[in-house]
C-alpha cells in the first residue's frame, strides 16, 4: 500500500497544516513504510475479536454524580496567555 | 417535475445531571464565567477524564424510551476540528459503537401512524461558549458549559415534509421530558437541533444531494426553514442546476438560509483514555423499571379509561406534570371530561397568561375538584366558580374559603330571588313589553340584569324559572 502525494496533501487540508513540497515527499516516504507494516498486521486472522482500545473491558469504572469544588478564577485562567477579566481571550473566530 | 422532501435531523439535548460527564464541575447555568471549571474540563494536560454513572444512565434511558437497542459495550472516540471551544483541541464523543441504535419515534401526521427511524444515540460532551463582542479582534471563551453532557439523537431520514419534523421534534421532546432525562429547552439551547435536507423526483429511489442547516432556535425555525429550503432546492433542480453538499445556516430575522461552510472531515479516532461502558442485561432492566407510562400509551389509556376525546387526551399528555395533576383531579370528581375542560380551558389559559409553569402551581388537584362539586351542589354557579378559580391560582387558598371570605354562596333562595326579579321587571317596562310581544332576546337582557344586581352569585336556572313565571 502506497501513500501517494495527492493523499498527503489531502489530510495535511484535512488537519489545516501547510507542509513543503519537501516535507511532502518525506512525509509520503515514511507513511508508505507505515502502511507497509500495517499490511502485514492485517494479514493477522482476527475474525470476532474486537479491537483492544482499553485493556479494562470487563467492568465499568465510574464516577458518582456528586458535586465538587471546582477551581477558582485565578486558578482557571492561571495558565492562559490572554485573558479579560473573567474570560479567556483568543484571537476572534467566528464559525458557528 | 414533483419532488419529495427527504428529511433527517440531528438533535442534540443537554442531560440534566447534576455534574459533568468528565468531571465533578456543576452543570448549573447562569453563574459568573468560568465558575465551572477544573483541570479536567480545562483539559489540562494530563488530566483524565473519569465518566459520569448518571450520564449513562439517563442516556440509557432515553434509548430505552425511543425503542432502541443498547449497546452491551459502548467507546468514545476524539472529535477533532477547528474551533476553540473545546480545550483539549477534541471533543470526547461516540463514533465507532455508539450507545444505542435502531430505535423509533411514533408520529400521526393526517391521523396516520408513521414511525421514523432514529439511526443511532450517543453521548458526548457539549462545548464551551464563545463570545464574539462587536468591532472587537478577539473572542471571549466560558467553558463553563464545557462538558456538560450531551446526547445526539440522529434519526433516519424518513421525514417527508416540515409538519413530520415538527411532529417528530414535539413527540422526542416529550418522551424525554416525560423520562425526567432533559428540559428540552429549544429557547434556552438545552435542546438543539440541526435539518439534514434533500429532494428526488417524486417516485425515485435515489436520495438527492443533501444540505445541512444549522442556527435553529425554535420549533418553529425547524419549520420555516424546511419549508424555505425545500422551495430553493426546488428552483435550482427546476432551473436545470445541481444542489451543493453545504451547511447552511438559517437567518430567523430574514427567513432565509446563508452559505455557511463546505463539507467538512472530521477527524475521528478510539479514546484511549475511557474504559468502554459496559451495560448488562440486569443494568439495563434496573434503567427500564425506571421509565413511566409514555405519552402515546398514556394517551390511549386516557380515551379509554376516561372516554376522553382525541383531542383533549393529547393536549393533557403532552406534559407529565400536567397528566399527573388531571389524574389526581379525577380521583376525586367523578366526571373525566369536565374536570378534563376546566384544565384545557381554564387552567392552561391563566398559565399562558401569566406565564407561570404548572409546577408552582399553589392549589392542590383535591382543591379543583371540591370546586367541581361545589359548582354540582349549587353552592357556587359556574360564573363565580372561574373567579373562584383565578383566586386559589393566585392564593393557594382553599375554594371553600375562598367563598366564605368573598360571600360568593349562590342565591338560591325562592322567595329572594323572586323580589329580586320583580324590582328588575319595575325598573325595565319596556324590556318586558319586548318580551310579551314575541322577542326572546328580552329575557337575556333581565336575566343579566338580575345577575348583575347579585354579583353574578343568583343561581340561573332558578331565575329563568321565576323570570318566565311572572312575565307569563
Amino acid at each position: 500500500m502506497i501513500m501517494d502525494k495527492d493523499t498527503v496533501e489531502r489530510m495535511a487540508d484535512i488537519a489545516h497544516m501547510y507542509i513543503s513540497e519537501e516535507e511532502k515527499n518525506r512525509i509520503s516516504k515514511e507513511l508508505s513504510f507505515l502502511l507497509e507494516c500495517f499490511d502485514k498486521l492485517n494479514q493477522v486472522d482476527t475474525e470476532g475479536v474486537m479491537p483492544t482500545i482499553h485493556p479494562i473491558t470487563d467492568r465499568n469504572i465510574l464516577r458518582e454524580d456528586v458535586v465538587w469544588e471546582s477551581l477558582p478564577i485565578e486558578e482557571v485562567l492561571k495558565n492562559s496567555p490572554d485573558k479579560d477579566n473573567r474570560f479567556f481571550r483568543v484571537p476572534r473566530i467566528i464559525e458557528e | 417535475m414533483n419532488y419529495e422532501t427527504i428529511i433527517g435531523l440531528e438533535v442534540h439535548v443537554e442531560l440534566l445531571t447534576k455534574t459533568k460527564i468528565f468531571c465533578g464541575c456543576s452543570t448549573e447555568f447562569g453563574k459568573e464565567p468560568n465558575s465551572h471549571c477544573c483541570p479536567i474540563c480545562l483539559g489540562m494536560p494530563g488530566a483524565l477524564p473519569l465518566m459520569n454513572r448518571s450520564v449513562v444512565e439517563y442516556a440509557a434511558k432515553a434509548g430505552l424510551a425511543l425503542n432502541c437497542d443498547i449497546a452491551e459495550l459502548s467507546r468514545f472516540d476524539r472529535k477533532n476540528y477547528f474551533y476553540p471551544d473545546l480545550p483539549k483541541a477534541y471533543q470526547i464523543s461516540q463514533y465507532y459503537i455508539p450507545l444505542a441504535r435502531n430505535g423509533y419515534i411514533e408520529i400521526e401526521p393526517n391521523g396516520q401512524k408513521k414511525r421514523i427511524g432514529i439511526r443511532i444515540m450517543h453521548m458526548e460532551e457539549d462545548a464551551g461558549k464563545l463570545i464574539h463582542e462587536e468591532g472587537s479582534a478577539y473572542s471571549l471563551v466560558d467553558l463553563d458549559r464545557a462538558g456538560v453532557p450531551l446526547v445526539e439523537i440522529v434519526s433516519e431520514p424518513d421525514m417527508r415534509s416540515a409538519e413530520e419534523a415538527w411532529l417528530y421534534l414535539n413527540n422526542l421532546k416529550t418522551i424525554l421530558s416525560y423520562i425526567e432525562v432533559s428540559d428540552c429547552k429549544m429557547e434556552e439551547g438545552s435542546l438543539r437541533c440541526d435539518i439534514n435536507i434533500s429532494l428526488r423526483p417524486e417516485g425515485s429511489k435515489e436520495f438527492g444531494t443533501k444540505v445541512e442547516i444549522k442556527n435553529l432556535g425554535s420549533f418553529r425555525a425547524v419549520r420555516r426553514a424546511i419549508e424555505y429550503e425545500e422551495k430553493r432546492q426546488k428552483e435550482i433542480l427546476e432551473s436545470g442546476g445541481s444542489i451543493t453538499q453545504e451547511t447552511r445556516r438559517w437567518d430567523e430575522a430574514q427567513g432565509f438560509t446563508t452559505f455557511m461552510r463546505g463539507k467538512v472531515e472530521n477527524r475521528y479516532s478510539p479514546e484511549p483514555n475511557m474504559a468502554p461502558i459496559i451495560i448488562k442485561d440486569d443494568w439495563k432492566e434496573e434503567i427500564r423499571s425506571k421509565i413511566p407510562e409514555l405519552p402515546n400509551a398514556r394517551k390511549a389509556r386516557f380515551m379509554q379509561e376516561y372516554s376522553l376525546p382525541e383531542y383533549d387526551a393529547s393536549v393533557i399528555t403532552a406534559s407529565k406534570i400536567l397528566a399527573d395533576f388531571y389524574e389526581e383531579c379525577v380521583k376525586y370528581y367523578h366526571d373525566p371530561k369536565v374536570v378534563s375542560n376546566w384544565v384545557m380551558v381554564e387552567l392552561m389559559s391563566i398559565l399562558n397568561e401569566t406565564g407561570q409553569g404548572i409546577k408552582n402551581l399553589k392549589f392542590t388537584p383535591k382543591q379543583l375538584s371540591d370546586m367541581l362539586v361545589m359548582i354540582d351542589k349549587g353552592t357556587i354557579s359556574g360564573k363565580i366558580a372561574k373567579d373562584v378559580f383565578r383566586d386559589m391560582f393566585e392564593t393557594g387558598k382553599s375554594p371553600e374559603d375562598i367563598v366564605k371570605e368573598k360571600g360568593l354562596i349562590q342565591i338560591s333562595d325562592e322567595a329572594e330571588l323572586e323580589s329580586i326579579a320583580q324590582k328588575v321587571i319595575d325598573n325595565n317596562p319596556k324590556s318586558v313589553q319586548d318580551y310579551k310581544n314575541g322577542k326572546k332576546k328580552a329575557l337575556g337582557f333581565l336575566v343579566g340584569q338580575i345577575m348583575k344586581e347579585t354579583k353574578g352569585k343568583a343561581n340561573p336556572q332558578m331565575v329563568n324559572t321565576i323570570l318566565i313565571r311572572l312575565l307569563d
